[in-house]
């Protein structure tokens, strides 16, 4: 695989532009640049705070249909897991996951004081800080510093997006964000830029703008020649996060080596009519998590392969006045994989007789998963990343 | 180097850039003579909307309706006008310094709320007191609704003090993170401010029934202390007007701070009794001010980049958010910094995406090229709605250009008016690059370059 990225620097048009990006090019050229331990980490952000009540339903549970007499989801309408616990109606496939073992749900994921400007908060789970604390880099972005510290090849995370989040910036290496390698390819390899890059730069600032200039018109290059190689037979959905998707999957399968993707869908900011939004947004990850798994599943990749969910806050546990809900705390996790050691439900459901001013009191601090994820799944210092000793979970 | 060059940089930095109007009088006025020009027109004059404000009555009346909407409908479009109009001030505005400051204040104590009124007084609190007094405006911000919304001290109460302002206070506004103080302070001055807050009209009070009267220990002084007290004692602190007037170097100057310089600068500061014009004079009449290193030393923010660009490039919008939405997906919108630390700096700036839309910008002006840009939504303003894409085409959201009052700028030399330092190789490339082609289109050529991200 190392030796198709070499050849493909060589054939590619910017051969000789190359000669004047020695540092770039030999970090492409260096092993260790794009060695992995062959799993892949893929995040699914619920923008906008997914309502969790109403996505591992409490359905024995007085105090949840008493406080939602309007939105609550029946018993019988819900697709039981335990006794206790049912999924949302329109969450089918990953009812199947479930019983197929490879779905685990945390319940009950927050942080200490937590924030509920959606902003903030996202701010929060994307940087991996304290709700006091203010960091400019993302965790996915520290991990590729730690992983990728002396190459600047930032095909090894992708954002499937117009734009990057703070989730995929480092200190020195940030992530590279495509809403379609044809896009990107075509914003990217201008005449014009291929010129300028060819000239050296004394100036640090100016340099650093050229190293991002340089690395993204040769990797938008092999990302689109890559993402054509290996376009998927499967028939995806054709709405953004099917699209999406399909972009992931015939990434995955060509040989581009990447490590971390990460996509977003919302809004799931349900504060009128919940019920109706938040059925259409759960209908349109079915579908396409369905598909997607089918086709990693039939390309042998799926052990290899983990979808984590998360969203930036939950919402409170009673309704409004206008059938939804407002911006709450602690919420539930999903784990998608062929590759878990534990699965299914992972710990109890919130308790709800012990509230904060009608929030759940979260249990599960988001940075153990992180940190579970970093060492136990990508094999990185997850205590250098995240600064500190988190502890980890077992189910991975 | 010569005076224009000079200039060049002096308006980059006290102002947003040359304006198209400008490049005559730079090439002779003396750096000296222009300051004091920037100096002279630094009037204070309200902010003028085109769309109808409300009374606090009124808003107080919208706020208690059931159906949130409307309040919410108000306050996007108001401050959308809001931002519109401050924007409109930083490009045709003579009154550069003025507005820079007041930009750079707005990042140094960010806050970021929906309510319309809040955001237009803290705003005005920063344009009022951009060039005055320090400790006027730390006194005025900590007493106004927005900050005291946005850190919750309506919240600390004597029975139970929220730390948020007082903490915030002195890690990011006044003498930086963990200098000076210590976690006992923060929880000693929270109680000295509690009962700051503001009535149901916004305006500011100071309820007695929830202030905490008694003793407190802060910075090793006793006494009752007060929020008035507690902003008293940080401000007789040298590391105070240290870490503003390094903030400001930084801002204004260099990203790298020379210690030296800084130190020398802040006790002038400190003796003038926090005056930031005192502060600024040190700063643009100095020497070192225009010395190599610190040209072109800068990435411009994305507003510095967007107001820049329109400053020297006159055009017309079809639909007038459209430049609001390039800030916005570059990363930066006036009244909605990211958290009360404000925006990151730098390289914070430069990822693949937002180099290459900023590379991209100049042509999609010029309508050489098409964009096509769905922006990161926003659910604390769209409140569950779908984000607009951002597009320019030829259909929509037409920019035209203004070209015929630049012509006196197109047959000079644009290298010098528009980077901030000259580049022979880069220079030649462009050049050949254009041969066949107009000079507009080697204006904009200069403009997507990633030396002109540079200030």
């Amino acid at each position: 695989m190392i030796i198709n990225r070499r050849n493909f620097i060589k054939s590619s048009s910017l051969a000789a532009a190359s000669f004047f990006f020695p540092n770039f090019l030999e970090a492409l050229t260096l092993p260790e640049a794009i060695e992995m331990n062959g799993k892949i980490l893929i995040i699914l952000q619920l923008t906008g705070g997914n309502d969790g009540l109403n996505t591992i339903i409490p359905v024995k549970n007085d105090i949840y249909f008493k406080l939602r007499n309007k939105i609550s989801i029946k018993e019988e309408n819900a697709l039981l897991l335990t006794d206790e616990a049912g999924i949302n109606p329109d969450l089918k496939f990953l009812k199947q996951l479930y019983d197929n073992g490879e779905l685990a749900v945390l319940n009950n994921v927050g942080y200490p004081d937590p924030n509920k400007s959606h902003f903030r908060s996202m701010d929060i789970w994307q940087s991996a800080s304290g709700s006091n604390e203010f960091i400019n880099s993302g965790w996915l972005g520290r991990y590729l510093d730690e992983a990728c510290h002396s190459c600047q090849n930032p095909t090894q995370a992708i954002e499937v997006d117009d734009l990057l989040s703070l989730a995929m910036k480092g200190n020195n290496n940030k992530a590279i964000a495509f809403k379609d390698p044809k896009k990107l390819y075509d914003y990217s390899v201008e005449n014009f830029y291929k010129k300028i890059i060819t000239d050296g730069h004394d100036h640090d600032l100016a340099s650093y703008m050229y190293n991002t200039l340089g690395s993204t018109i040769n990797n938008s290059e092999y990302i689109f020649e890559e993402s054509k190689s290996k376009s998927t037979d499967k028939v995806y959905p054709t709405t953004q996060i099917g699209k999406d998707f399909k972009t992931i999957a015939s990434l995955i399968k060509s040989d581009i080596n990447t490590q971390v993707y990460y996509l977003s869908i919302g809004s799931f900011d349900t504060h009128y009519n919940q019920n109706k939004s938040q059925s259409n947004l759960f209908k349109m990850i079915d579908q396409a998590v369905k598909v997607f798994v089918k086709d990693m599943k039939e390309n042998g990749k799926f052990n290899d392969i983990m979808i984590m969910t998360f969203s930036e806050f939950g919402r409170r546990v009673a309704q409004n006045a206008s059938n939804g809900t407002d911006h709450g705390t602690a919420n539930q996790m999903f784990f998608i994989s062929g590759g878990l050691k534990k699965k299914g439900l992972l710990n109890p459901l919130p308790d709800l007789t012990n509230l904060k001013d009608g929030d759940l009191i979260y249990t599960e601090d988001f940075r153990k998963v992180y940190a579970t994820v970093l060492k136990r799944w990508l094999n990185s210092d997850d205590n250098k990343i995240l600064g500190k000793d988190n502890g980890y979970y077992d189910f991975i | 180097m010569n005076n224009f060059l000079k200039n060049k940089h002096l308006i980059s930095r006290a102002g947003f850039g040359i304006h198209h109007n400008d490049i005559e009088k730079y090439k002779n006025l003396s750096p000296k003579k222009l300051y004091q020009e920037l100096k002279n027109n630094s009037e204070y004059k309200v902010l003028l909307t085109d769309f109808p404000t409300v009374t606090p009555e009124q808003y107080l009346e919208m706020s208690k309706a059931q159906d949130r909407k409307p309040l919410n409908q108000f306050n996007n479009l108001y401050n959308k006008n809001f931002r519109k109009s401050w924007h409109s001030q930083m490009i045709n505005s003579p009154y550069q310094l003025r507005e820079k400051m007041a930009f750079f204040w707005h990042g140094h104590f960010a806050t970021r709320i929906q309510h319309a009124l809040f955001n237009k007084e803290i705003i005005e609190i920063f344009r009022k007191n951009a060039l005055g007094s320090f400790r006027d405006l730390v006194f005025d911000v900590s007493k106004s609704s927005a900050m005291l919304n946005f850190l919750n001290n309506q919240q600390n109460k004597k029975a139970k003090p929220n730390e948020n302002f007082s903490r915030e206070l002195m890690e990011l506004f006044t003498l930086g993170r963990g200098n000076l103080y210590t976690e006992k302070d923060i929880k000693e001055s929270a109680r000295a401010f509690t009962g700051w807050s503001y009535n149901e009209l916004g305006e500011f009070t100071d309820n007695k029934k929830q202030h905490d009267a008694g003793e407190k220990v802060f910075l090793g002084r006793n006494g009752n202390f007060d929020g008035t007290d507690i902003i008293n004692i940080i401000l007789e602190q040298p590391e105070c007007a240290e870490f503003i007037t390094k903030k400001i170097y930084q801002f204004f100057v260099n990203d790298i701070a020379d210690e030296k310089i800084v130190k020398s600068l802040s006790q002038k500061f400190y003796k003038s009794n926090y005056d930031i014009l005192t502060l600024m004079d040190e700063i643009f009449l100095s020497d070192w001010f225009y010395s190599n290193e610190n040209i072109g030393s800068k990435i411009k923010s994305p507003v510095e980049l967007i107001v820049g660009i329109r400053r020297i490039m006159p055009m017309d919008l079809q639909n007038k958010d459209t430049i609001y939405n390039f800030e916005k997906i570059l990363g930066q919108e006036l009244l909605q910094p990211p958290n009360v630390a404000g925006w990151p700096t730098g390289l914070a700036w430069i990822d693949s995406s937002t180099l290459l839309i900023r590379m991209k910008i100049p042509s999609v002006m010029a309508g050489y090229k098409t964009l096509d840009i769905e922006p990161k939504p926003n659910d604390d303003v769209n409140m569950g709605k779908e984000e607009n894409k951002v597009i320019v085409n030829q259909k929509q959201n037409t920019i035209t250009i203004h070209w015929d009052s630049i012509n006196n700028i197109l047959n000079q030399d644009l290298f010098s008016i528009l980077l901030p330092k000259s580049n022979e190789k880069l220079q030649n490339t462009i050049l050949q690059f254009n041969s066949d082609k107009s000079r507009k289109h080697l204006m904009i050529s200069i403009m997507s370059t990633p030396e002109y991200q540079l200030c």
